[in-house]
């Protein structure tokens, strides 16, 4: 790997301690509210959609 | 650092959603467009599996299968099988191309349906249980010393008997399959210039005639030119495949016991508890959160049959697989697939595998896994924790999101997930400190295992965006609160979908960190991972595909021309 960007769970407490992490909280936020919006959306015809009738392997 | 080969293989669940209401095609189907989308993306060749699983390779060395039950034709799914890759850090990355080859063909795949009467949108979901619980997803594989000593001359001495008894079957299903099979032809030939022969008039008087025509019709206009591929198979299921199961039960039952005898003693603890890093949480029918999808659905530490029903800890179905493949190639005189039955170093295959999201928790499966593994040829662990009853350990740690509870293991003592995860990243600690000769990739897993560990045990909520089963519980807790039954099923599903998934949203905020960036994603879609097989596997795909020769690829060899003028290409040496 050559662009490797492993962001360490140490730094981000770090930041987080600094105050420094509004973006991980707002991101989230905006995630969420995108799930639920699109949870709610025909569930029951995507779930029929997406059955695979028997498992493979 | 030993040179040994890992791959992965993906089962996609495909969802098919009309534009219109009305039908939708079958997946082989959605297999065959998306076969075709992915050969206008990079060059692509044929497999020896061509039919009926429609195997072909990509010009990376990696390849893809309709994989499918012989009674559910067309209900299958798409495989992905990376190159063969010798880091947790490249696997990663092809796992990845695979996923971004599969993106980009999926909406040229949807417009050649569309040209086909099939308007609709393809979503390819990454996951290992659908809706209704069955289950598929992944596999990992490690090349590994399958047995030494007597173990081993025993294991090739009962591989020997049974291509001996394969042999004797397969002859006796072909002269079974044409004493059975050859009247039935002469007679619908026979009903079928019957048939031809009645008129309007008699049909009009006769509503049986007319039933027996619109039987025929149904018969010989087939609107899918594969129908016959899947009548054959269904035959190949229920009538040859039980003689030919009867002729591997002493191999399976030899390979239960002597092969990997020493790996999956000293790697039973940690593949249990591995479901608390690269568990991909789901779901089941009953509402309780669990932490693996393939941890609900495992029935045995090794598998029994090479049945969807038999889920395992350890899988030999891709052992049995080889056997069936050189009993076969013995009858065609070929010897090339005795290797892989008689070699040494063999393919230690993983059932207890989920299939991830985030980079984060993929790169660690493997990663320990790697570690593990070479820490038990190396008789590093040969005082591992054994457990008391690994199945039903499995079962309570993955419905225990706490991390709480604790497992029996021999010799008295219980021991939480974290407990066992704990013992095996020590020991890897104290390996690599004693080695002269470590991968740097090595230090990185245990630095980000340990970061894991800790993260589990402080706050899981730390880990949304590196570990699936974590990021989907939240998921659930906080878009799904309150929601109804069908849509908290709907994130559990749509979190794995491919491109549009929710997890997509976590990686596009930030939140779920990158570990191989989009252009080596890009590189790595057509070019192979260096050095071994894959790279003249790669380079013979291109070759054929420019030159326009007819060829067939496998895993070993490749063969190249016509039937009078063939050439065959081995990989083996690489």
């Amino acid at each position: 790997m050559e662009s490797v960007k492993r962001e360490s769970i140490e730094a981000e407490r770090e930041a987080m301690d600094r105050g420094e992490a509004p973006v991980r909280e707002d991101g989230l936020t905006r995630v969420t509210d995108a799930v639920r919006r699109d949870a709610q959306v025909n569930a029951g015809g995507y779930l029929a959609d997406s059955i695979v009738p028997e498992g493979g392997e | 650092m030993k040179f040994r080969r890992i791959g992965q293989e993906t089962e996609y669940a495909i969802r098919f959603t009309p534009l219109e209401d009305g039908g939708r095609p079958g997946n082989a189907a959605i297999y065959r467009a998306l076969r075709d989308a992915v050969g206008e993306v990079v060059h692509t060749a044929p497999g020896s599996r061509a039919e009926p699983n429609q195997q072909f390779f990509t010009e990376n060395g990696g390849a893809f299968y309709y994989e499918f039950l012989p009674h559910a034709y067309q209900g299958g799914l798409i495989e992905g099988a990376t190159p063969e890759c010798h880091g947790p850090g490249e696997l990663l990355l092809y796992q990845r191309a695979q996923e971004s080859l599969l993106i980009r063909a999926i909406p040229l795949a949807e417009s050649s349906l569309a040209d086909d009467g099939w308007p609709g949108s393809i979503g390819l979901i990454k996951n290992c249980r659908d809706a209704e619980g069955h289950t598929y997803g992944a596999q990992e594989n490690y090349e590994a010393e399958v047995a030494s000593g007597v173990g081993l001359f025993a294991l090739r001495a009962v591989a020997a008997l049974s291509l001996v008894l394969g042999a004797a079957v397969t002859l006796f299903s072909l002269v079974f399959a044409i004493v059975l099979f050859l009247p039935f032809f002469v007679l619908m030939g026979l009903v079928a210039g019957v048939v031809s022969e009645w008129d309007e008039a008699s049909l009009a008087r006769s509503s049986w005639r007319r039933r027996v025509r619109a039987g025929m019709k149904r018969w010989i206009d087939q609107d899918d030119p594969h129908a016959l591929d899947e009548f054959f198979c269904l035959v190949d299921y229920r009538l040859i495949f039980p003689f030919m199961f009867v002729a591997l039960i002493p191999y399976n039952l030899a390979f239960r016991v002597l092969a990997f005898p020493r790996q999956r003693r000293s790697m039973e603890g940690f593949l249990v508890s591995r479901v608390i890093v690269s568990g991909a949480g789901c779901l089941p029918e009953g509402g309780t959160f669990a932490l693996s999808e393939k941890g609900v659905a495992v029935r045995s530490v090794s598998r029994w049959l090479p049945t969807p029903s038999s889920r395992s800890i350890f899988d030999n179905s891709n052992a049995l697989k080889s056997l069936m493949t050189a009993n076969l190639n013995l009858m065609l005189l070929r010897t090339e697939a005795l290797r892989s039955v008689f070699s040494r170093r063999q393919r230690l295959q993983l059932g207890l595998s989920d299939s991830n999201r985030c980079q984060v928790a993929e790169f660690l499966k493997t990663g320990t896994a790697l570690l593990v593994l070479e820490m038990a040829e190396a008789g590093k662990l040969d005082d591992a924790p054994r457990l008391l009853d690994p199945v039903k350990a499995l079962r309570t740690l993955v419905s225990d999101p706490a991390l709480k509870a604790g497992v029996e293991v021999k010799g008295g003592g219980r021991m939480s997930g974290l407990d066992l995860q704990r013992f095996y990243l020590e020991r890897a600690r104290r390996y690599l400190e004693e080695s002269s000769s470590v991968v740097e990739e090595h230090r990185e897993v245990v630095r980000i295992w340990s970061e894991v560990l800790e993260a589990l045990e402080r706050d899981p909520g730390e880990l949304v965006g590196r570990v699936d089963w974590v990021s989907k519980r939240y998921l659930l807790e906080t878009s799904g609160r309150g929601l109804s039954q069908d849509s908290l099923k709907k994130i559990d599903i749509a979190y794995h979908e491919l491109g549009s998934g929710y997890f997509e949203l976590l990686e596009r905020e930030g939140i779920a960190p990158i570990m191989v960036g989009f252009e080596e994603i890009e590189r790595a879609v057509s070019e192979p991972p260096s050095p071994g097989s894959a790279r003249l596997r790669s380079q013979v795909i291109r070759e054929v595909s420019f030159e326009g020769q007819r060829a067939k690829i496998s895993w070993s060899s490749a063969e190249i021309g016509g039937f009078f003028r063939r050439r065959r290409i081995s990989f083996d040496g690489e």
